[in-house]
């Protein structure tokens, strides 16, 4: 079996400058395509074929719930949770429970507030927190079984979205953009949204590019203003910046030709051109408001709690029409440390329509085939209440041990559950998986191998999921 | 050279439980099947354990965290089953005790039975019926005589049977305690008796004031020789008392194991395994050997064994490098050596079972067991102890090698022309021309302060004609005060250095620039190299105490800190993690973190010599440090130099600690620093911190800390102790017993020159910051993945001249920019390209994008605008237009990095960042084309250039021209640009853009 470590044999990728045409290839987005996977293609001429397989899905929309939603809420129904409410948590479950700060085994067991329901042909049970997307659950492939052991937001952020605690390894979106290319022109390849930012701070890490070129990494994108500085000073016009445009042109080839030959200069002048469409075309893209009322609505757009996200996962889906391969829409606030209920019911307000809407809308464009949606946080929350609150103010700890996901489209078989946790919810009892397992399973989904996804980096050819990670297969069927 | 081995290694793996200075005693009772007599186990004691003779306690197999445990049961009368004699009396004021308890009688017992059992401390042992009750201290179980839970089983305390003090915890059945007590004397003289006595069952740290049972008695036992455990009448033979992991000791702290200190985990213990087949007396040579060399070593033999297990060394077999050992010498049925090769479970088993002809027998693997039973047997001549020596190229001493002549002398100004020469004549290379006086005194100002000439300087340049021209202009960028924030801010990437702690909070560092400044000031001084080291690793420790060595411990605190981590352990051994890491990267050029969980795949670095480098950063800690020489600067207006989302995030941080009593606002000096309560000088006070959950500051803990082998790098798996030292394989660390190697030790041992890596990897990285690519283009990996170096010779000798030339970077800098090869244009030429595509032997100058803050400098220079005030608190970059300071003063904190840093390649701010990435992306030229920062500039540019050359539109373009590009346009670009602004409908504004467009033009942003 091939080792990763010893991929790419005759490529060097130099740890510093001058550049050869294959860095320049691999720095610069100047709209060429997958070219992770040419220069991968290129390497492995004459060796083994590539273990890419053909990919059902060509875009990622990682919905993130920052703060951790509680999986006895949300999509891990526990009637024994609703029987044992004030009750301590039985030892038979509690010694299962990994030793771990704040793991809550010793506070009180909290009946989940919120009631379940079976929606679909599948009869998946989603807590009546999601009503909407309750509705599309059989396109939905439910995980019960996630699990880590990092029991803080920030570095849980880091480990759900690049794989370890740290924060020093390339985001997930940073790895696909680098893996699928990025195939348009005019944007760039992964584009971030943050959204009701309360709560714990957004992590740069969970879209940033590690060791990765800079270019890889997610563009935080304001559901306002679109993409940083497409805005142009007052002081332009249309022709007056092109006149600028043309000028930087003509000087730089000028002293192109003095310089001779040099592939980073010419980047460079190309990057102005890419800039320039980019500015052009990002904000149309942006701009909702020729969407149809119908479709506005099926967001949500015409409602105040839902508006705002409402409004960012159209976009997201219109980023998915203009090739933006990888999109994450942060969605802050789920930390419910007290008051769960009413925490609970203002973020799936705020989400639940939306997301149902995105989802709908993909379907019905023939989009969710080939665009893998991804919901969860960074972890889930005890089936204990912290602390010594009473009554509405009960809130839950956060709980790493073992919590939900959901994964549709992009080749996902939707209708199923996937894994399980015990009676309460505490920790998985059947197919535990790691958050590197999910994202083996996502790259997948884009028909990258995450052995054969290489990036050289101190002279080691590093992986996305360097820590292990196995594609759970049963995701598609 | 062997390396050797501390004696009785082996036993040091299985019983290095007592690293803590406070501890008195302590026994695991992890005696193996042959039961007590295996000998005297455990530390602190006298002798062995006495059993009675009436009925013994037993060793038996338990459960999960207690491999085995003592089991003790009744005889229904009074019975010691065992007891032992401490190593020395102890005389102090306090002694804690601490005992894991289970009571688990068979099924068939009573449900209302009494129960009497206790655990004593006494003077002597008094026999196997021996009552310790008049005066003697007594925790234990009994029945309650009175109070709420009369009648029931509860914890007591005891001295002397007629004090007694029954808690309110009812004793479960089947359930694990911790019973903690502490003996301690009202009056501390030697003589008083020992008159109080408290108890807890399973306490918290936090419980030292809220004992379960607390009992006060005058007249007790005034010192402790014999503890042990008794049973009574009531203790029937079908009960069972199981005992485990007991210690005595002087604190609270290591008696519950808080201490950094943690013992080693448990071993896995293999039940019931029938009788090895194997019957007769192992011979290494003739039985083992040929069996490994069949089954194991094509896979765990050499340096690069799988999984870093390698079956060739003895050491290495007991675990040395990776504290996991695959053998214990007398107890083969436990030893994984073993086990593996009868593991049932497939993807443990070894040999693995896809190799199916290589399986073991049955026979085969009962001869391994048999082996470790008999002592691991080993043949030193047939395999020895690998020599802990390299002969990769840089671990090798720096020779000065002698300056070769190449054909052409001509071009020799300096030495690196002679060697750069040989090579190119080697590769059948031309070299380029000198560039252009223009050009060159654009290249040195850019690149030794990091900002273009102005045109005055440029003017000045080309009409200085005598010979020294170039020398002199050398000598004035080098003594510029500018050099420093140019050169340091190199230095600021490798400390990783930020203004915050990082993580999800990051909460501001507000005094953390004070190291930057150092740094800064550093370089501008020419601070020798290796005293600049040693101040950053050790300059807590220098005497005299200065401020300006503990401002430097700046590098070590660097490290950033989750601040919302409740494992302590892990938290804290991310900050070592972080510090060896950065430390082995930017000092070394060693990728030490490879081997924090294994040994290193590549290089000759073991995982033990990672903790080995651990070990001496464990007895510190990062905080806030006062200051006090008179002339240090103490500015309070944090409010100016953080943002206004970082400042109030800053102080309601900090509200919250002062409601908590945990932080007071200080306006004494003080900075960022690293310092430790056992080897910092005297005079140094720790300032509290904000952090929302701070690092642990406890001095006595600090100051016994000892570093652990993590296995596999888990935290929560510490294996044996590990002392100070540094990898092995570049020379013998070693302190003494009683002292360890201090941080200072580690400097001295960086600065010798003798050692091989430290000058080659600073040359190293001077010459990149010259050439864009160093000498070696890994600067961060000089083993043996790290590229080759392309001019070895010349490596050594910059590396001689460094340390000859005490330290002096400047001296090398002088050596490089004088030199021809610094000189050369940019040329390109197919031929050479053909030979020597990536310019590796500097043909012509390798022209190179411009950092972030080169770039933004630059601008600022052009339109006139910069500040050039020197030092000092940042500049929030919210506010950056306000005050237009150089941009390594703009504020760094770690999720706020300056626009222009995250937008052109600037460090992460978490690793030590060796090499800057440049990446072309359009969102660059957006950024230069549409930002207001860049958009005021124009105008400021445009502005500029009127108020110098007046309304002729000629000349306010050739000034811009100059300001920018130093050099006037040539006719065609004259007509061109005047072309261009007068078809414009506004020319005024049409100047602004091309201002602005001037800033965005390859020629501007790159060093050529």
């Amino acid at each position: 079996m091939k080792s990763p470590l010893n991929f790419c044999p005759n490529y060097r990728q130099a740890a510093a400058m001058p550049m050869s045409r294959r860095d320049m290839l691999q720095r610069s987005t100047l709209g060429m395509g997958s070219i992770a996977l040419t220069a991968m293609l290129a390497d492995q001429a004459g060796a083994a074929p590539l273990a890419h397989r053909p990919a059902k899905a060509k875009n990622i929309i990682f919905l993130f719930m920052s703060g951790g939603p509680g999986q006895t809420d949300t999509f891990d129904p526990k009637p024994l949770l609703q029987k044992l409410d004030g009750q301590p948590v039985p030892e038979s479950i509690a010694v299962n429970v990994p030793k771990i700060p704040r793991s809550g085994v010793n506070s009180k067991l909290m009946a989940s507030p919120f009631g379940f329901q079976k929606y679909g042909q599948s009869g998946i049970e989603v807590s009546d927190l999601f009503p909407e997307t309750g509705k599309m659950v059989d396109e939905l492939c439910v995980i019960r079984s996630m699990n880590h052991r990092i029991p803080v937001h920030g570095p849980g952020e880091c480990i759900a979205l690049t794989g370890t605690a740290v924060g020093d390894r390339p985001s997930m979106g940073a790895w696909m953009n680098y893996g699928l290319g990025n195939e348009s022109q005019n944007l760039p390849g992964f584009v971030v949204f943050l959204s009701n930012t309360t709560g714990p701070a957004p992590q740069r890490a969970g879209w940033g590019p590690g060791f990765l070129p800079a270019q890889y990494q997610g563009t935080v994108v304001d559901s306002k203003k679109g993409v940083p500085f497409t805005g142009m000073p007052s002081a332009y016009t249309g022709k007056s910046r092109r006149d600028q445009l043309d000028y930087i042109k003509w000087m730089n080839q000028r002293h192109l030709a003095q310089q001779g030959h040099d592939f980073e200069l010419e980047a460079r002048i190309a990057s102005y051109e890419l800039g320039y469409r980019m500015q052009t075309s990002a904000p149309e893209t942006f701009d909702v408001s020729g969407e149809s009322e119908a479709t506005q609505k099926l967001y949500g757009m015409d409602e105040k709690h839902t508006a705002e996200f409402g409004k960012q996962c159209l976009m997201a889906r219109r980023l998915v029409e203009n090739g933006v391969r990888c999109i994450q829409l942060r969605n802050g606030g789920w930390d419910a440390h007290g008051s769960i209920e009413a925490n609970h019911r203002a973020r799936s307000r705020a989400t639940d329509k939306p997301i149902a809407g995105l989802l709908q809308d993909l379907k019905q464009r023939g989009l969710l085939e080939e665009t893998l949606v991804v919901w969860g946080g960074e972890f889930g929350r005890t089936p204990t209440t912290e602390g010594t609150a009473t009554g509405a103010k009960r809130g839950r700890d956060h709980s790493p041990a073992g919590y939900s996901v959901w994964m549709a489209g992009g080749g996902v078989k939707g209708g199923q559950i996937i894994g399980a946790t015990d009676e309460l919810g505490y920790v998985p009892i059947d197919r535990p998986f790691s958050p590197a397992d999910l994202h083996a399973t996502m790259l997948h989904s884009l028909g990258l191998d995450q052995h054969h996804l290489t990036y050289e980096h101190k002279n080691r050819d590093e992986i996305p999921t360097v820590f292990g990670g196995e594609v759970i297969r049963e995701v598609f069927g | 050279m062997n390396i050797s081995f501390p004696i009785g290694f082996a036993a040091l793996l299985i019983t290095a439980c007592c690293g803590a200075e406070d501890r008195i005693a302590s026994e695991e009772f992890t005696y193996l099947e042959s039961g007590w007599q295996s000998g005297d186990e455990g530390f602190g004691w006298n002798g062995k354990w006495i059993l009675s003779g009436q009925r013994p306690a037993l060793l038996v197999d338990g459960k999960e965290e207690h491999p085995r445990e003592v089991l003790i049961q009744g005889t229904g009368e009074r019975n010691n089953p065992l007891r032992r004699e401490l190593k020395t009396s102890f005389r102090g004021e306090e002694l804690f005790a601490r005992f894991n308890f289970r009571y688990d009688p068979e099924k068939d017992a009573k449900s209302d039975d009494s129960e009497f059992f206790v655990m004593w401390f006494d003077r002597v042992d008094g026999g196997d019926r021996a009552v310790h009750s008049a005066g003697i201290p007594n925790i234990g179980i009994h029945v309650a005589d009175q109070g709420p839970k009369k009648g029931k089983v509860v914890f007591i305390a005891r001295i002397g049977s007629d004090r007694t003090t029954w808690s309110t915890v009812d004793l479960k059945r089947g359930e694990n305690y911790q019973v903690v007590t502490r003996l301690s004397k009202t009056d501390p003289d030697e003589r008083a008796a020992f008159d109080r006595l408290e108890l807890w069952i399973d306490p918290e740290p936090e419980d030292l004031k809220k004992p379960a049972a607390k009992v006060v008695q005058k007249n007790g036992v005034n010192f402790v020789r014999w503890i042990g455990f008794a049973t009574g009448r009531k203790t029937e033979a079908s009960d069972r008392i199981l005992i485990d992991d007991l210690a005595l000791s002087r604190s609270w702290i290591d008696v519950l194991d808080l201490s950094a200190d943690k013992k080693q985990p448990p071993r896995e213990i293999t039940h019931n395994l029938p009788p090895s087949l194997w019957t007769k007396t192992v011979s290494f040579n003739d039985d083992v050997y040929p069996l490994l060399k069949k089954k194991c070593f094509s896979c765990h033999k050499g340096a690069n064994s799988d999984s870093g297990y390698r079956l060739d060394v003895r050491s290495e077999v007991l675990g040395y490098s990776t504290g996991d050992p695959l053998a214990i010498p007398g107890d083969g049925a436990n030893s994984k050596l073993f086990a593996l090769t009868v593991s049932k479970d497939p993807k443990k088993q070894m040999p693995p079972p896809e190799e199916g002809e290589r399986a073991l027998t049955p026979l085969e693997s009962d001869l391994l067991r048999s082996w470790i039973d008999q002592g691991l047997q080993w043949d030193e001549k047939l395999l020895p102890e690998p020599n802990a020596s390299s002969d990769h190229w840089s671990f090798q001493p720096v020779k000065r090698p002698q300056i070769p002549t190449p054909k052409d002398t001509d071009r020799v100004r300096t030495p690196v022309d002679a060697f750069v020469a040989v090579a190119q004549e080697k590769h059948q290379l031309e070299p380029a021309e000198e560039a252009s006086r223009r050009t060159l005194i654009r290249r040195l100002s850019l690149d030794l302060i990091g900002l273009p000439p102005t045109p005055e300087e440029i003017e000045n340049f080309l009409n200085h004609s005598s010979g020294t021209a170039y020398a002199d202009l050398v000598d004035r960028l080098l003594e510029s005060p500018h050099y420093g924030e140019r050169w340091g801010r190199y230095w600021l990437d490798l400390a990783r250095w930020g203004e915050s702690h990082g993580y999800q909070h990051d909460i501001p560092r507000p005094y953390a620039w004070r190291y930057r400044d150092y740094v800064i000031d550093a370089f501008n001084d020419d601070k020798p190299y290796d005293r600049f080291l040693k101040e950053q690793l050790a300059g807590d420790e220098l005497e005299p105490r200065r401020d300006e060595n503990l401002i430097a411990t700046g590098f070590l605190a660097a490290a950033r800190i989750s601040g919302n981590q409740m494992d302590k352990a892990l938290q804290r051994n991310d900050v070592l993690v972080d510090i060896v890491n950065a430390t082995g990267s930017a000092m070394l050029g060693l990728t030490l973190e490879c081997a924090q969980c294994h040994n290193h795949k590549f290089d000759q670095i073991s995982q033990r010599d990672y903790y080995r480098m651990q070990a001496f950063f464990v007895d510190g800690q990062l905080g806030n440090v006062s200051l006090n020489d008179p002339d240090t600067p103490n500015p309070t207006n944090l409010e100016d130099w953080m943002s206004a989302g970082s400042y109030k995030f800053y102080m309601s941080e900090a509200a919250k600690l002062v409601k908590q009593k945990k932080f007071a606002h200080t306006t004494q000096a003080h900075t960022w620093g690293f310092h430790s309560p056992k080897t910092t000088v005297a005079g140094v006070e720790r300032l509290p911190v904000v952090n929302r959950d701070p690092l642990p500051w406890n001095p006595e803990i600090l100051k016994t800390a000892k570093a652990r082998l993590l296995i596999r790098g888990e935290v929560t798996q510490p294996g044996p102790v590990i002392e100070s030292g540094w990898p092995e394989v570049l020379g013998k660390a070693e302190g003494s017993d009683d002292k360890a190697l201090t941080r200072t030790e580690l400097a001295d041992w960086m600065s010798d020159p003798d050692n091989p890596l430290v000058s080659r990897v600073w040359v190293n990285r001077l010459w990149q910051f010259h050439f864009g690519k160093g000498i070696v283009a890994t600067p961060g990996d000089f083993g043996i993945q790290g590229e080759a170096p392309s001019h070895p010779e010349l490596l050594d000798w910059l590396a001689a001249e460094l340390i000859e030339n005490n330290w002096s970077t400047k001296h090398i800098h002088r050596l490089i920019v004088m030199s021809s090869t610094y000189r050369q244009k940019r040329a390109y030429n197919e031929a050479n390209a053909e030979r020597d595509p990536d310019n590796t032997y500097l043909w012509n100058w390798p022209q190179r994008r411009l950092e972030a803050e080169a770039i933004r400098d630059a601008v600022l220079t052009a339109t006139g605008e910069l500040k050039p005030d020197v030092g000092g608190p940042g500049v929030d970059p919210e506010r950056e237009e306000a005050n237009l300071r150089r941009t390594v003063y703009l504020t760094q904190r770690r999720s706020e990095m300056p626009r222009v840093m995250t937008m052109f390649d600037g460090p992460e701010v978490i690793s030590s960042c060796s090499h800057r990435e440049v990446s072309t992306v359009a969102l660059q030229p957006l950024y230069l084309l549409n930002s207001e920062f860049m958009m005021n500039r124009a105008e400021a540019l445009a502005k500029k250039a009127k108020s110098i050359a007046g309304d002729n539109l000629t000349s306010r373009i050739d000034t811009a021209f100059e300001r920018t590009l130093g050099r006037a346009p040539d006719a065609e670009e004259r007509a061109h640009t005047l072309t261009m602004l007068k078809s414009a409908p506004d020319p005024e504004a049409a100047f602004v853009h091309f201002c602005h467009a001037l800033l965005n033009l390859n020629e501007f942003v790159y060093l050529n």
